[in-house]
């Protein structure tokens, strides 16, 4: 009997093309769920014995052999949403995001990464601590629905949301990039609503993105036009960006490896920034994307689609 | 006047659909787990989108895969 890939994911989740197309040229059983087509079969879990059964046309699966799991994250609903939904979608929005996490039944399975990990390492806060805890340098942070630049020693400081801030209004998305900010920004009419992370500003910043497969990690400083961003990069036009590869200290190299381990992650992109010669973390995406950054010479989907394809 | 949120106040405002607009011919292969154009994978590092087809295709929803 074969061993399965399982994949749980979204048919938008471009980059999950990347390893795909690895494991067919493998020749590795795969099987790869999407949020969007999972109506599209028929599909039975068997959870006391691990059996899971997918039937649809281009499948005819039963197995309890799978030996690995990318997940993916795929969310049904992030935030409370712009539209009317009916009773129908909301149904289907709930079960299905409690049938993906219903398939932790296959434990015995090498997940990047394990749900339960997944969701403790996306809190912003726990990220933080638990980076101070094991010898990150880390920016003073407070969270609050207040005035909390006023705790901070820093004059200057940014702000950023606990979590993505995706709202939707009629046929308008709003998205919250880090932003700097000033003390004229603020008043408790503008802040009590909800809370904000105020962190220090960080002077003569260089962006740096570690992604992290297991022991494997690529480092890769952001520049744009040749030079660091004093804002968040993401705002700079994408032709503009280049991906620098580094070479981290060992000493970083290792705690980035041991971060995640602790975390008890399989995969973590961990954002970190470089001043003078300290380097600071910043934060760490479970799930972060990578698509982006992979080329023939830092060939991340290999490395991934390796690692689902070798587990045991 | 109601002010908004500081969050929402520093937010960048743009339209939203769904699902990203894909390229013309693309097609999703539910068999091979992957997108299909003219008979190529649409991702990849020699295709016309390269690696980076989200450059054409994305609908920027943060730094993971938690937009619904």
């Amino acid at each position: 009997m074969k061993d399965y890939i399982l994949i749980l994911s979204s048919m938008y989740d471009f980059s999950t093309d990347l390893v795909v197309q690895r494991l067919e040229n493998n020749g590795d059983a795969y099987i790869r769920l999407n949020k969007e087509q999972l109506s599209d079969y028929e599909i039975f879990l068997d959870p006391v014995n691990a059996i899971l059964r997918i039937a649809g046309e281009h499948i005819e699966v039963e197995t309890s052999k799978i030996k690995s799991v990318w997940f993916r994250q795929p969310v049904f609903l992030r935030n409370t949403p712009g539209r009317t939904i009916d009773i129908n979608e909301q149904l289907s929005l709930s079960q299905w995001n409690a049938f993906l996490r219903g398939l932790m039944v296959f434990q015995d399975a090498y997940w990047m990464n394990w749900p339960q990990a997944t969701y403790t390492a996306e809190s912003k806060p726990y990220q933080l601590m638990s980076a101070k805890k094991i010898g990150f340098s880390v920016p003073q942070t407070i969270v609050s629905n207040s005035l909390g630049f006023e705790k901070l020693s820093s004059k200057k400081f940014i702000i950023k949301s606990m979590d993505t801030v995706l709202l939707k209004e009629n046929d308008d998305c709003y998205f919250t990039y880090t932003s700097k900010a000033n003390p004229d920004d603020f008043s408790l009419e503008r802040t009590r609503q909800a809370p904000i992370t105020f962190q220090e500003y960080i002077e003569d910043k260089l962006d740096i993105r570690v992604t992290v497969i297991d022991n494997k990690v690529y480092a890769v400083a952001i520049k744009a036009n040749g030079c660091a961003i004093a804002d968040d990069w993401r705002m700079q036009g994408k032709d503009a960006l280049e991906y620098i590869d580094i070479e981290l200290p060992d000493n970083v190299n290792k705690l980035c490896i041991d971060y995640v381990k602790m975390l008890g992650l399989k995969y973590g992109a961990i954002d970190l920034i470089k001043t003078k010669d300290q380097y600071v973390f910043i934060e760490i995406n479970p799930t972060g994307e990578w698509g982006w950054l992979s080329n023939y010479e830092r060939a991340i989907d290999y490395e991934i689609a390796r690692v689902l394809s070798e587990a045991k | 006047m109601k002010q908004e949120h500081v969050l929402i106040e520093f937010a960048t405002k743009r339209p939203y659909s769904n699902t990203p607009i894909m390229p013309e011919g693309a097609i999703y292969n539910k068999e091979r787990g992957y997108w299909i154009k003219n008979g190529e994978p649409l991702v990849s590092y020699n295709s016309e989108y390269g690696t980076r087809v989200t450059k054409k295709c994305d609908i920027e929803t943060g730094e993971d895969q938690k937009g619904e």
